[in-house]
């Protein structure tokens, strides 16, 4: 059984889509979003969670990140690391998302506003979230999956699969 | 323990060092912004908020008239201005302005609560003397939108230079 379910997880078609899908999503996420750093720190101070002082640096730091994690993804270079931190950065969202769902505030995502799109914070948002985080740990334990360039490379070393 | 036969020490040192990447290249593209946010997005806001109240139609022109609180300002030129405006309107071309506006500034308190105005909707010249009342330090201008056409058609009080 659990050999059976590791054989699924670990298919390279498998993670190739889920590094694609991934990849491309955070990597326009954190481009649309660089594009209006302001738009995203007031997004993030929404969320009352973090001092005011701090946000702002926060935010910005978070989009560029969701730009390299995205583009390394999509390469599968340093797959492993990218997706941890990719999953880091869901953990705090969930629990983000979580606290002001308990707060009662019905209030934008900030999370992925493309084409305009302008989601409100809810139970979807979270089951969403729980969803991209198994992909993510799915990277991080099994790799990048087929055609990476840590593959292409041959070489061995942290992310360079 | 390891991750895809990665020993996790250096999984998790690659982790950090995008994150500290990522941080250095978010506060470096946008430092005035992370630095200076409170003074932007208070400044943004200012002005949202004066956007706002720039525009004023028919009925908002009236009341700030009848209140006798605002001073209304004619962009026309002196000839169509002369030859009827909004009662105790002050004329201030808006293409002389330059040359024009030393005449009237007596007339025209800084702290006071000007209206712009020119021939009607379509025409731009009472905005533009609106943005640049503005930019000289009046800190209340409204721009009538309907402009002169819509104010004689409503019949309200004018008059022209005898």
């Amino acid at each position: 059984m659990i050999s059976g379910l590791r054989r699924i997880f670990s298919n390279g078609w498998l993670l190739l889509a889920c590094r694609l899908f991934l990849g491309t999503l955070f990597l326009y996420a954190g481009i649309s979003k660089a594009g209006d750093p302001e738009e995203f720190i007031r997004s993030v101070r929404v969320y009352n969670i973090l001092p005011d002082f701090i946000t702002p640096a926060f935010a910005v730091g978070i989009l560029w990140i969701e730009i390299y994690c995205g583009a390394l993804l999509i390469a599968g270079l340093f797959t492993e690391s990218a997706a941890l931190v990719i999953d880091g950065m869901l953990v705090v969202f969930i629990i983000a998302i979580s606290i002001n769902i308990a707060r009662g505030n019905v209030m934008e995502c900030g999370c992925f506003d493309f084409f305009g799109l302008k989601e409100t914070i809810g139970p979807g948002i979270l089951v969403r979230d729980i969803v991209f985080l198994a992909q993510g740990a799915l990277l991080l334990y099994f790799g990048p999956g087929k055609y990476s360039v840590g593959e292409l490379r041959g070489r061995g070393g942290a992310g360079a699969a | 323990m390891t991750f895809n036969g990665k020993p996790i020490m250096r999984v998790g040192f690659f982790a950090a060092l995008i994150c500290i990447a990522g941080g250095l290249t978010g506060i470096g593209t946008n430092f005035g912004l992370v630095f200076n946010y409170e003074a932007i997005a208070a400044a943004k806001e200012d002005q949202a908020r004066t956007e706002k109240t720039f525009m004023i139609n028919l009925e908002q022109s009236k009341a700030l008239f009848d209140s006798g609180k605002a001073i209304f300002v004619d962009a026309r030129d002196p000839a169509e201005c002369d030859a009827g405006h909004i009662k105790g309107a002050i004329n201030l071309p808006w293409e002389e302005f330059g040359m024009k506006y030393p005449e009237v500034s007596k007339a025209l308190p800084m702290d006071s609560l000007l209206v712009t105005y020119c021939a009607g909707a379509d025409c731009e010249m009472s905005v533009n003397l609106g943005r640049k009342l503005r930019s000289i330090g009046y800190k209340d201008v409204r721009v009538f939108e309907g402009g002169w056409q819509l104010w004689v058609k409503a019949g309200y009080p004018v008059e022209k230079k005898k």
